[in-house]
């Protein structure tokens, strides 16, 4: 699935990015959308599914004719199917369960790293995961949505450790769980967490979350990488 | 420097006397000295390895040291293996208390995630997070019965990232996850479950020093107690810890155990 690419010129704090900024998003089933539709420059949303992500999917997913000149600024990942978004105790998990739910995304995100490396070298890029706060903070009925999530919370700690030699920044954005669940889990996922209420009474808005990115892949954090931006609304407070 | 020897009076205490556990990956290594930390401990040891030829002398060791142990064939990716694993560990010794995943697969050449091999990627996700979830979900029903307790074998990595094994880190963090929300999901049963992450001297890390001999130098380097862990008597007692009555309140937690050369939790 694709969306057509959202073209913002102006960015947080008067950053004055230029439109041909290249933003890719791969994500769907939760936040991705909305936050894709904050986030400034010329954005392409797709919405594979996890088996469709090979080492060649950035290729094929950035802009049209993208090679090593053109690149991208920003990728952000965003990839939960619907099966890691549904509770379920391990014991009731098939092998065909965990790796729908885990396994296959997990490679999915992986395999966008690789194929994302070249295209933000050219462009000294930034590369984003977003994750639900469940993987940090356990959550019973989540464990492989928690799985997935602390494993891409460290790819990108590891990224920016390799990655920063080329010029690339690495983070990841941790989330509260609701904004990656159907409203009728959104509240088992909390009380599973056991989390506080946040602070600021609500979780981030999709708008907030997408600023935060940007803030991220802008010139004011040049000197930043390896972040996990915990955005919960004050609810887990734990690091 | 030489490792210290056991601690006084550490060979006569049974804290698992009676108990029954599986060790994956515990022809060598890091598994093997949990095993046989665990059986001097006093449990009864199922050695669940892919090869016979270290998974057997792993076995026979336990055994001549006047310990119960046995050794099944299991390749951890599979989910019939682990839960004929347990199976025979029920069989023959009567249940299962200790659930220990240590297995892992090779990593291939250090470097860079996009440099790495592409046909490492999932062996490495299957024998880290799949086998997590088919050794949890194989011995639920016997560790409910006693309660009983599941123990990950992660790494510093799986928390700080790490540049030359990206996936082997990302591998190991999800190991993480799993401890925590299962914690959370398995204990109203009673079950306990926790990681280790060590850093010891095994058969793929002297292959590694041998391959770079500045590695070790580096490695002690910022390790405070100032030298490698040895498995069997460094890393074998927190396991044995962590299964034992003394750690009967502790649940979701990662200890760590590489003489202080991680601090970040």
């Amino acid at each position: 699935m694709e969306h057509g690419p959202g073209r913002r010129a102006h960015g947080p704090s008067g950053a004055g990015w230029e439109v041909s900024r290249e933003v890719l998003v791969v994500g769907g089933g939760g936040p991705a959308a909305a936050i894709a539709a904050g986030l400034c420059g010329n954005v392409r949303l797709v919405a594979p599914d996890a088996h469709e992500v090979d080492d060649g999917f950035v290729d094929r997913a950035g802009p049209r004719g993208a090679g090593p000149t053109d690149g991208l600024d920003l990728v952000v990942h965003a990839l939960y199917p619907e099966q890691s978004r549904i509770p379920k105790p391990i014991d009731e998990m098939t092998d065909g369960d965990w790796a729908a739910a885990c396994d296959d995304p997990l490679e999915a995100g992986i395999r966008v790293a690789r194929g994302a490396h070249r295209h933000l070298a050219a462009r000294r890029g930034t590369i984003v995961f977003c994750v639900p706060l469940v993987g940090a903070a356990g959550a019973a009925s989540f464990v492989a949505l928690s799985a997935l999530a602390e494993g891409l919370r460290v790819l990108a700690r590891s990224l920016a450790r390799s990655w920063g030699s080329d010029g690339i920044r690495a983070h990841a954005v941790t989330l509260h769980p609701s904004m990656f669940l159907a409203p009728e889990h959104a509240a088992a996922a909390t009380e599973a967490t056991a989390l506080h209420d946040p602070a600021l009474g609500r979780p981030p808005s999709a708008s907030e979350v997408a600023a935060v990115i940007d803030t991220l892949a802008g010139d004011a954090t040049a000197g930043l990488t390896g972040a996990s931006v915990v955005m919960d609304g004050g609810a887990w407070m734990a690091g | 420097m030489s490792a210290p020897g056991p601690p006084s009076g550490a060979g006569d205490a049974v804290p698992l006397d009676g108990q029954v556990a599986v060790v994956t990956g515990a022809g060598q290594g890091v598994g093997a000295g949990i095993a046989s930390a665990l059986a001097g401990a006093g449990a009864a040891v199922v050695i669940a390895t892919r090869r016979a030829a270290n998974g057997e002398p792993a076995a026979e060791s336990i055994r001549a040291a006047g310990r119960e142990a046995a050794f099944v064939r299991c390749d951890v990716t599979q989910a019939s293996d682990v839960e004929a694993t347990v199976a025979v560990a029920v069989e023959r010794f009567g249940g299962l208390d200790i659930m220990v995943h240590n297995a892992v697969a090779h990593a291939g050449r250090p470097g860079g995630v996009h440099l790495s091999g592409s046909h490492r990627i999932r062996p490495q996700i299957a024998t880290g997070t799949t086998a997590s979830f088919l050794c949890a979900r194989a011995s639920l029903p016997h560790l409910r019965r006693r309660p009983g307790t599941l123990i990950l074998l992660t790494s510093p990595a799986g928390v700080e990232g790490s540049a030359n094994l990206p996936v082997y880190a990302t591998v190991k963090a999800t190991q993480r996850g799993i401890v925590k929300s299962l914690a959370r999901e398995w204990g109203p049963h009673g079950v306990r479950v926790n990681a280790i992450a060590p850093v010891a001297r095994t058969p793929a890390m002297d292959a590694a020093v041998a391959a770079n001999p500045d590695l070790e130098t580096r490695l002690v380097a910022r390790t405070p107690l100032g030298r490698l862990g040895d498995a069997a008597i460094d890393i074998g007692p927190v396991a044995v810890f962590l299964a034992s009555d003394g750690a009967r309140y502790i649940t979701g937690q990662t200890i760590v155990a590489d003489g202080g050369g991680f601090l970040g939790l």
